[in-house]
């Protein structure tokens, strides 16, 4: 018997003016399916309304309503038009098959009937008809995930900026207060750095949730490159140290003079966070009292090159720049080179990883540059 | 010819032994006689191997049909030609699934000479067709069942009302299994004017009237409880 998950058989409507053709279909259809009978196409459009079936055969040449009227009148009603009809007829020059299947109706079967090809199209149909429905539920749990996503991303983005603007303002207030102890100033100073961490996280995974959507309003100015790279390099300067990490700067091979500019178009933000990101992985990589160098290669475009000591883990190389991949740092967030790849794409570059060296690893960002007129 | 007949206790039919698929080797149409115009091999095959069921159809295409000659000719005389088509188209279609081959034929040339206004064949092919619809109709009734001896049932309506209330639910959902639980339900039944109610319903049925069914078993039903 054809009958769904939950034991129900199929329901079949055969509509048709001549009972013998109807007690045919009931032959060929009884058991397997429940098979109602409509004589005209007033009453078919009225069951299908009110019982709706999982599919229905339906006689085109009938008298008050002919087939072609109830397949319209069928696919104009929302409760009905997801139902298939497949035209029964014997077929002749009055019928129109084009006509039928423009109608909506999913396919045609002449009579005589033949017990086994009405069975399987019937099979066939209804089969069809499930998955679409399958389907169609599918997207629409997509749809919901999606929807929960985008309230989640507002949530982290929007709504918790309010009181974290609290918890950063009031410890600048406190500390203007007389009659602190030092232990107090310094544990209200912890409440304020890691408030204004947490903005700066919640900022930057702002920035690239606009990046992933190709929604960044990218607006590149000239820059000086080599002056975003010296910064980066002073702030990291603690870390450089305690790894004893010997760092070269370079520019086309030679190291950098005082007042040497590169200049590009990008963003200053950008690029500060991309490089901060790249030589801060290059710095945990390195092997203690390793050379590290950074080199700009001027050619038609930038290529910023920061090689390290190291291995990148083979397992990791080819998803290296994909979203939450890390080579087992406790601390790591994966985000890191995810959002160095998003940056270099978004302001029209590319970026590399580089392991032909055996022990080293080498990053290349290869970013527009700003000829000056 | 071979019959394919339906693996045993894969349905619920026959209704009654009489009506038992010849089930003998081979598979033989010695059930039914030869009738002329009918390829009953064809036509039992159809009807997935229920000799009952075929005859039932070919009785109700005896019932339905017989006029349909004689209702195009009128059509054509008042100038109908639509009305004429469609009945022309309705015979080749039914004469088809019961296997009428020839009578089938006739009526496709006669819808064709309908549809293109072919006058002058007109007259010959209604002459034909009504032929072979009468040579296709007598050929039934030779070997049209008797009818049912005269109600044997020996059941009361208290005893019946569980059937009819199953077979009201069976109206109201349009199930093409309504006809064969009131059969069930007719070979039951002693008393005169439930069966007289009971055959309405069944004349309804035959027409598809499901609705004019309902009404019927509910005066009935209203009357006896």
């Amino acid at each position: 018997m054809m009958e769904d998950e939950q034991g129900r058989k199929g329901v079949i409507l055969a509509v048709d003016d001549a009972p013998e053709n109807l007690d045919v279909i009931k032959s060929i259809l009884v058991p397997e399916y429940t098979v109602k009978r409509a004589a005209s196409g007033s009453v078919a459009l009225k069951i299908a309304e009110t019982q709706p079936p999982d599919l229905i055969l339906l006689d085109i040449m009938m008298p008050d309503m002919d087939g072609y009227e109830v397949c319209r009148k069928l696919k104009e009603s929302k409760a009905t038009r997801d139902i298939p009809v497949i035209f029964v007829t014997a077929m002749s020059q009055t019928e129109d098959e084009a006509l039928g299947l423009d109608m909506g109706a999913v396919d045609y079967i002449a009579k005589p009937l033949r017990p086994p090809i009405l069975r399987a199209r019937v099979r066939t149909h209804i089969a069809m008809a499930d998955g679409v429905r399958q389907l169609a539920e599918q997207n629409k749990a997509l749809i919901d995930a999606a929807r929960l996503r985008e309230d989640v991303e507002h949530i982290t983005r929007h709504d918790l900026k309010g009181p974290l603007n609290v918890i950063i303002g009031t410890p600048q207030f406190l500390l203007t207060q007389d009659g602190l102890s030092d232990k107090q100033r310094e544990l209200i100073k912890i409440i304020e750095d890691s408030g204004y961490r947490m903005l700066e996280m919640i900022n930057r995974s702002l920035d690239i949730f606009k990046m992933e959507n190709g929604i960044y309003e990218f607006k590149p100015e000239r820059i000086d490159l080599l002056a975003v790279m010296r910064g980066v390099i002073t702030e990291l300067a603690s870390a450089v140290s305690a790894k004893k990490v010997h760092l070269s700067l370079l520019v086309d091979g030679r190291e950098t003079a005082d007042n040497q500019q590169v200049e590009a178009l990008a963003e200053p933000l950008l690029c500060h966070s991309m490089f901060s990101n790249l030589c801060k992985n290059a710095i945990e990589a390195s092997p203690h009292g390793d050379r590290l160098s950074i080199s700009f290669d001027l050619g038609p475009a930038i290529v910023v090159s920061i090689d390290n000591g190291g291995e990148v883990p083979e397992a990791i190389r080819a998803h290296f720049f994909e979203k939450f991949v890390t080579a087992g740092k406790r601390e790591g967030t994966g985000l890191g080179t995810y959002s160095a790849m998003l940056i270099a794409r978004t302001q029209k570059g590319s970026i590399a990883l580089d392991t032909s060296v055996p022990g080293r690893t080498c990053l290349r960002v290869t970013l527009s540059r700003s000829f000056i007129v | 010819a071979l019959l394919r007949w339906i693996p045993p206790g894969n349905r619920n039919l026959p209704e009654s032994a009489a009506e038992a698929p010849d089930e003998a080797p081979g598979g033989a149409t010695t059930v039914l006689p030869e009738m002329p115009g009918i390829d009953t091999a064809d036509g039992i095959a159809r009807m997935t191997g229920n000799v009952g069921a075929y005859l039932r159809l070919l009785s109700k295409f005896a019932d339905n049909q017989e006029n349909t000659v004689a209702e195009i000719r009128k059509a054509v005389e008042r100038g109908d030609t639509e009305t004429a088509t469609r009945l022309a188209h309705t015979l080749k279609g039914v004469a088809g699934n019961i296997s009428a081959a020839s009578l089938q034929q006739v009526g496709h040339a006669l819808e064709a000479v309908l549809k293109e206004g072919k006058t002058e064949k007109l007259e010959d092919l209604m002459t034909s067709a009504a032929q072979e619809l009468e040579r296709v109709i007598a050929t039934i009734r030779t070997v049209r069942q008797q009818p049912s001896p005269a109600a044997s049932g020996t059941s009361s309506f208290a005893d019946v009302l569980p059937g009819l209330h199953k077979l009201r639910d069976l109206l109201t959902q349009y199930d093409s299994e309504a006809e064969d639980l009131l059969s069930d339900i007719l070979g039951q039944v002693s008393d005169p004017a439930v069966l007289a109610s009971l055959k309405v319903v069944q004349g309804q049925l035959t027409r598809d009237d499901f609705d004019g069914a309902v009404v019927t078993l509910d005066s009935l039903m209203g009357k006896l409880a």
